[in-house]
Order: structure tokens, then C-alpha cells, then sequence
């Protein structure tokens, strides 16, 4: 059943506890494929989305506009996750996380999301910005602090790359 | 090929990828749902909403270096009028006992960013909580989060947080947090108290701000008149499917702390029975374990909150906060109750109490003192009352099986319907070993047919089975 998201955000706003976790759930990939355009462990990427869960409910009722519940929810969410690259600016790394990108893996069924993860990590932050977390160019180069023209042609050349490669592993063309 | 068509073919493939989550990820968004309060629609009669994120499973990976981060945006800091009322006017029993016994630090440091002014005002630590006073401006609402607003020595801590506000005449409001640890912290050290978001009422409108508001203050950690015992093995109890474990007490000036694991069925999950599939309009039964401490002469501590950790299929981890006692009791005796609410679903999907409250009304009386009902719970006898320009003042004692209830199930009311009452931090208690109370409520200015409001209280089911002797010898 599609989800009701404008009646479902105005019910979290009045206090019900079901609705809120319904729209979260809906949103639960979006939030984790943007926290993964900034942060490069699974384990950050829970942390912060666990915050936003429990914060994005306490201010619920400063949602002014129900339509726009998932552009509030994300913007939570990345301003957690910088908190976290705040935090960890300062932490001695011991071992180096997140390492998808290397996968040597065979492609016996595609996913748009392990190419994702293929790409280099300059292209794959605007790439989970953009379609996951469906910010705009203009917002992406803010928050990435990026000129807008940089964000377009990574843009640009992200969908180069994973629309060759998936047209070719869905013709089962191998691997490029 | 187009960019278009790329475009394309990357949001079909993203819409139709299967919605999976590490493992990791899934269990903290579970965990995040399962702590969600429910709305302040289900909060019981005349105690404060309290937040109690318990989120201290969560692990901050490395060793954060020491002087990171200045605060050093746009702040100012400055002193001003009133410091040390924030306790005062808002700490709980413990809180007010340490104030007297001159325990508490007093801080005064105001932090000023995005127009929002904050004043830390007093900290206390004691080995089991924090617990820090504010001075704010009204209406402005503090956004903490569980890991990022407590750092001791350079490093942050997780932690459970608590909190109550309460206006100030002087037109400022006061908040106290509490901040439950599960690390002891050193007798002396560097506290950074911070937060980066409030929500403030501007022309009639919540609004959030990002800011950043840093606080550092030096603490010393009571040391005097603290008692820890340790109980391996653990004190264990079981029955009917709930099994309590208890692993250590402390005693201390500022807080009575029990810690205990709980195993318990699924059936006293306080959101299972709303997750079922009820249709609107059913009713059901939501039940919740409370736990009640008393002294060897039966009398109910205060409780002053807690903390829970757990994963799903181990035992949780219960630490337990009650108003400190005295080092003469030689005992004190844990008992399990089942808190059992009936609950309706709406239309909106959301669920409200089922239960109409019942209230008594009774004309003020000729002499006192003067006793009433307040149900199965229990009576309460109101001793005097005295009607002043600017306050009423109320002495009352209860008597009863939910004596922290029964305190302020009551109100004056006078025959337009208006009516005067208190909340808990308006009343003073008397005695530590009766639930005698004197409450300030506002002035009244007619007193001719103002009558008694009392609310019927009911008491909650006594799992006898489980009580538990814990000896502090």
C-alpha cells in the first residue's frame, strides 16, 4: 500500500508515534545512502541515523510544511553526520574502514548500489547526495563546499560510469 | 548513450534495488523506534514529561584528542542576575538536598550565540548522575543528544538524559538536565557541557536554531557520604517469566541508585500491545514494569528516573535513581509493580487513555485537619491552609500505596471552574518518613465557594513474588 506521506507527516506532527516510524521506515535507504556520502563506516552511518531518528521526534512539531518531511529529515541527518566528521577529525585512526569500492567480486546480478560503491569517492558523495538523498546541485555544493559547476560534471561523469556499466552487466557484457 | 537516458536508468535501478540495511544499521534504527516516547497525550496525571534516551549502547570508536574544538563562534560571555535559582527552582529531592548540604557547584557562565543567551548555572556530580541547572530565556526548548553533549576531560561520554524546565518570576525559565553515566568519572575533572540546537517560540512559532553553546566548568565529584556494594553474585528473583538480577547499590547524598539486569516477557513491552493489529476504536491493555524502593520502615522512596541499556535477546541493564536515605537503614527492599494503562485507539491511528478520570470535589472544610479519599490508593488530609496576597500555601500529608502520585492528584477550584495548581517543584516535603508536603499555589483572591478537587487514584498491581530484600551491611 503506497504510503500517505502528507497525511502520515501531519499525524507525526500531532504526536503519532506509528506515523512518525512509518515515514522513517520509507525513508531508512535514503538516510543510509546519504549518511554513506559522508561518513565511511556502517557503524557512524547507524549512530547518526539513530540520532536523527530520536531528534527528527523530539522537533517534529517544527516541521512547518508536512510535504517537505523527507527534505527535513535528511537535513538532520547531514548535519549529524558532520557533527560525527567533527568529531572524528580528532580520533586516531587505527584501521582504515569502508573499503566497498575494491570489491573484486563477480557481477552475477547487478545492483545499482554496488556500483555506487565502485566509484571513486569524489563521484560517489555528489551520486548519493543526488538520487538518494535528493538534494539539489545547489545544495549538494553547499554542503560539500564545492562550486556548482564541480558538482554538475562529477554528476556528469558518475552517470557516465554507472549507466555504461549497468547497461553492460545487464546485457551480461561483463565487467568493463 | 545520453546523460538522460543514464540518468534514467540510475533512478529506475535505485527505485527498484531491494530495501536492505546492515545488519548494524537495522538494529540501531529498531533500537531508535523501540526508546521513542509516545506523544505527552499518555502522560500520567500531574508528573512532568521526561525524556530518558537510552541510548548507551552506543559505542564511539578511538580516543577523542584533548582540546579539540574551540568554542570560539560568535559567544559572549558574560555574568548575570540570579545565578544559583536554577536548582532551586527545578532539582528533584536529591538535587535540593545537595543545594542545602552546600554540595552543588555553582557556575554562572553564559553563553550567548544566534541571540539565544544560556546560563549554566550549577552542576553536581556524584558518582552516579550529572545533574546541571540552566537559566534561559522562556519558552526556549534545548535540543541534547545522548553522545555529543557531555565531554569529561576532552572526551565525549554516552549517555541517558533527563530534563524538567519551570518558569522563573523573574521571567527567565530554569532547566535542569540529568545525565545518566555508565563509567565512573574521576574525583576531579573538566566538564564541556554543549549543545547545538534549541527551539525557541518567536511571534507565536517554534523555531529551531543551530547554534553552538559551550559551556566548561571544573567539577568535583562527591566523595563524602557515598556508599557502593557490589552484590556478585547478584541478588536474583524470578517469576512468571520476569527475572531481576540485582548487581549493585549506591548510596550518596544527591542519589539513591539500584542497578539490575531484567529479563521480562514481551508481554510488559509498553508498545506491544499498540503494535498489534488493533482496529480503531478497540481498546487495549498496555502494561509496563515500575519498580518501587523502600526503607525498613516502608516508606516509598521518591523516584528520581533512571537509565536502560540491552540488546534484543540479552537482558537489559536497569539503573534505577531514587532520593538518597540516610546511612542508618540497614536494608532496603526492591519491589516490581505492573503498571497497567488502558489505552484506545483513534482514528488517527494514535492511542489515548481510556480510563475518564474521576474527581471528587469537596467544600473547604471548617477545621482541620481534614481527610478525603483518593480511591483504592489511598486518602489525604490537608492539615491548613493559608491564603496570602501573593501565594496560597497548602500542608498536606497522603497516605497510600502510590503516595507520588496521590501528591498531586488534587487542585482548589472555585465555583467559575478556574483552577489553582501546583507542580511538583511548588511543593516542599516535611518529613523523610511520612509524605507530608506543604505546596505553594497561586493566590486567591475570593475564597468564598472554593472547593477541594480530588482526583481518584488507582493503585497498581504489587508483583509480590518478585520483592527483594537488599541488605546494605
Amino acid at each position: 500500500m503506497a504510503l500517505d506521506w502528507n497525511g502520515d507527516a501531519s499525524r507525526a506532527r500531532k504526536g503519532d508515534k506509528d506515523a512518525f516510524v512509518r515515514l522513517m521506515r520509507a525513508l531508512e535507504v535514503s538516510m543510509y545512502q546519504t549518511a554513506r556520502a559522508f561518513l565511511r563506516s556502517d557503524a557512524d552511518c547507524a549512530d547518526a541515523m539513530q540520532e536523527t531518528v530520536l531528534r527528527a521526534y523530539r522537533s517534529i512539531r517544527s516541521l512547518r510544511e508536512p510535504g517537505y518531511f523527507k527534505t527535513w529529515v535528511i537535513r538532520i541527518l547531514i548535519n549529524e553526520c558532520k557533527r560525527t566528521l567533527q568529531l572524528k577529525r580528532n580520533v586516531v585512526a587505527l584501521t582504515v574502514g569502508y573499503d566497498a569500492g575494491v570489491s573484486e567480486a563477480g557481477y552475477d546480478r547487478v545492483e545499482m548500489r554496488d556500483l555506487v560503491d565502485q566509484l571513486e569517492d569524489s563521484l560517489r558523495g555528489v551520486v548519493l547526495l543526488y538520487y538518494y538523498g535528493e538534494l539539489t546541485v545547489k545544495e549538494i555544493s553547499e554542503e560539500l563546499e564545492l562550486p556548482e559547476g564541480t558538482v554538475k560534471s562529477r554528476l556528469h561523469r558518475a552517470r557516465e560510469i554507472l549507466g555504461t556499466k549497468h547497461d553492460w552487466q545487464s546485457k551480461g557484457a561483463g565487467r568493463p | 548513450m545520453s546523460e538522460q537516458h543514464w540518468d534514467h536508468t540510475i533512478r529506475n535501478a535505485i527505485h527498484q534495488a531491494p530495501d536492505e540495511l546492515p545488519s548494524v544499521v537495522r538494529e540501531k534504527l529498531e533500537e531508535a523506534y523501540r526508546q521513542l516516547p509516545e506523544s505527552t497525550r499518555y502522560s500520567r496525571v500531574g508528573k512532568p514529561a521526561i525524556w530518558i534516551c537510552a541510548s548507551l549502547v552506543i559505542l564511539l570508536a578511538g580516543t577523542f584528542a584533548l582540546g579539540f574544538i574551540s568554542p570560539a563562534m560568535a559567544q559572549v560571555l558574560r555574568q548575570l542576575p540570579g545565578i544559583g535559582s536554577a536548582f532551586h527552582a527545578v532539582g528533584d529531592a536529591g538535587v535540593q538536598k545537595v543545594m542545602e548540604d552546600g554540595l552543588a557547584t555553582s557556575v554562572g557562565q553564559t553563553v550567548e550565540d544566534k541571540g539565544v543567551a544560556v546560563t549554566l548555572d550549577q552542576v553536581v556530580y556524584d558518582g552516579t548522575r550529572i545533574s546541571i541547572g540552566l537559566l534561559h530565556e522562556r519558552n526556549l526548548s534545548i535540543n541534547l543528544t545522548p553522545s555529543g553533549s557531555i565531554r569529561v576531560d576532552g572526551r565525549f561520554l554516552n549517555t541517558g538524559i533527563g530534563g524538567a524546565s519551570k518558569d522563573l518570576p523573574d521571567g527567565r525559565s530554569a532547566s535542569v538536565f540529568t545525565f545518566s553515566l555508565d563509567e565512573p568519572l574521576p574525583d576531579q575533572f573538566k566538564l564541556e557541557f554543549h549543545f547545538q540546537e534549541v527551539t525557541v517560540l518567536r511571534e507565536g512559532k517554534p523555531r529551531t536554531i543551530d547554534g553552538n553553546w559551550w559551556f566548561e566548568t571544573p567539577v568535583r565529584t562527591i566523595k563524602e557520604g557515598v556508599r557502593e556494594k557490589k552484590f556478585d553474585p547478584p541478588l536474583i528473583r524470578e517469576f512468571d517469566g520476569i527475572r531481576i538480577a540485582v548487581t549493585g547499590v549506591t548510596l550518596t547524598p544527591l542519589t539513591t541508585q539500584i542497578a539490575f539486569d531484567l529479563v521480562k516477557p514481551d508481554r510488559y513491552d509498553p508498545f506491544m500491545a499498540m503494535k498489534d493489529n488493533v482496529s480503531i476504536g478497540d481498546m487495549v491493555i498496555r502494561s509496563e514494569l515500575d519498580f518501587q524502593l523502600l526503607d525498613p520502615k516502608g516508606v516509598i522512596l521518591e523516584p528520581l528516573g533512571g537509565s536502560g541499556h540491552g540488546k534484543h535477546g540479552e537482558p537489559e541493564h536497569i539503573d534505577r535513581r531514587f532520593a538518597p536515605i540516610s546511612f542508618n537503614n540497614d536494608e532496603l527492599i526492591l519491589r516490581v509493580v505492573n503498571r497497567e494503562s488502558k489505552m484506545t485507539k483513534e482514528s488517527d491511528n494514535s492511542f489515548i487513555g481510556a480510563e475518564q478520570p474521576v474527581i471528587k470535589y469537596y467544600a473547604l472544610p471548617d477545621q482541620y485537619p481534614y481527610t478525603v479519599s483518593q480511591g483504592e490508593a489511598g486518602s489525604i488530609t490537608f492539615i491548613n491552609m493559608t491564603f496570602e496576597d501573593g501565594q496560597t500555601r497548602v500542608e498536606y500529608e497522603v497516605r497510600g500505596s502510590e503516595p507520588y502520585t496521590q501528591d498531586s492528584a488534587w487542585w482548589l477550584e472555585d465555583d467559575r471552574g478556574e483552577q489553582y495548581r501546583f507542580d511538583r517543584y511548588d511543593q516542599t516535603r516535611l518529613q523523610d518518613d511520612a509524605y507530608v508536603y506543604r505546596a505553594k499555589l497561586p493566590a486567591i483572591s475570593q475564597q468564598s465557594n472554593l472547593k477541594i478537587a480530588v482526583l481518584d487514584v488507582k493503585p497498581q498491581k504489587l508483583i509480590d513474588e518478585l520483592e527483594l530484600v537488599i541488605p546494605l551491611e
